[in-house]
């Protein structure tokens, strides 16, 4: 017999995957520092950054909010991204909250700019996340 | 100066490791002494408590000795909000503690100047030196007991250094 619960947890988030997906579907990608090198004192001089990892997060809608507010030059953006994806993430990850996943980045590359995160809000549906609105911020102009 | 203000920072984070070993800051998947370069990190809008934050700011170089001489000031900021067993009532002990622990690792008020590069560190042949702290008053936000002391650091400029 079909399934036809509409209630169905998973039913949310494919919907939100079929939707951020007809809207354009971009990829964007959070990037980590790389743990530190134990010891080496040239990287806590600024002598040699640490390395750097993108982790890709898709689909994902990217979208200008407030352009002509914008203060100390700065931009915000919004980016509405799958919570499947950012689940897989995390899980693959072994982070245990998508406050810590934020945290731990140093933030969101968009179109091969970098911009900060400025906070993180969930859409649910029976009591399971289906996207993520990411606040981001970053220089007028980096992504015109 | 920027070999000066490596020593300063090097000889704070090995002298930190003697006094109190404990305090340490888990940075980037790595434990260390509790003690670092603001400009040599990664920006952050939330500054770790219990740790000691150092900030370069001002420059001066005084050219009328034999050797220049180079002044920068270092503000070494820490911030506590006291330990979450004690619901933060011992804040105030907890910043007294880490304004013992700086006194004593500004002491002694000098260190050999050492040159680092990735590969190392040679040492060179003078000393990096500098003035007894000075403590400015505490200010509290959020339950948070924040303070700066500020220090002088001086460096004689050796052949070779800009």
């Amino acid at each position: 017999m079909t399934d036809v619960n509409t209630r169905s947890t998973t039913a949310a988030l494919r919907m939100a995957d079929a939707l951020l997906h007809s809207l354009g579907g971009s990829a964007v990608a959070l990037r980590f520092p790389m743990a530190a090198q134990s010891g080496q004192d040239a990287e806590q001089l600024g002598l040699s950054a640490p390395a750097f990892e993108d982790v890709p997060l898709g689909p994902a809608v990217f979208r200008r909010v407030r352009a002509q507010i914008a203060k100390d030059g700065m931009a915000t953006y919004e980016l509405l991204v799958s919570a499947s994806a950012v689940n897989a993430q995390m899980t693959t990850l072994g982070l245990s909250s998508i406050a810590e996943l934020f945290a731990a980045a140093l933030g969101m590359v968009v179109r091969g700019s970098l911009l900060s995160v400025v906070g993180v809000t969930a859409s649910e549906a029976f009591g399971q996340a289906y996207i993520y609105r990411v606040q981001l911020e970053g220089l007028q102009g980096d992504l015109l | 100066m920027e070999n000066a203000k490596n020593s300063f920072y090097i000889a704070l984070r090995n002298r930190l490791a003697e006094v109190n070993p404990a305090r340490t800051i888990f940075l980037r998947g790595v434990s260390r002494p509790g003690v670092l370069v603001e400009e040599n990190e990664l920006a952050t809008t939330k500054p770790p408590n219990d740790i000691y934050r150092l900030r370069w700011t001002k420059l001066s170089v005084n050219r009328q000795m034999h050797a220049a001489l180079e002044q920068i000031s270092c503000e070494i900021r820490y911030s506590t909000a006291g330990t979450s067993a004690n619901g933060g009532m011992d804040r105030g002990q907890c910043l007294a503690t880490m304004d013992d622990e700086l006194m004593q690792m500004l002491q002694p008020c000098s260190t050999p100047k050492m040159s680092y590069t990735q590969n190392g560190s040679t040492a060179m042949a003078t000393n990096v030196f500098w003035t007894a702290p000075a403590f400015e008053a505490v200010s509290e936000a959020q339950g948070v007991l924040t303070r700066t002391a500020t220090v002088d650091v001086f460096s004689l400029q050796e052949a070779g250094e800009a």
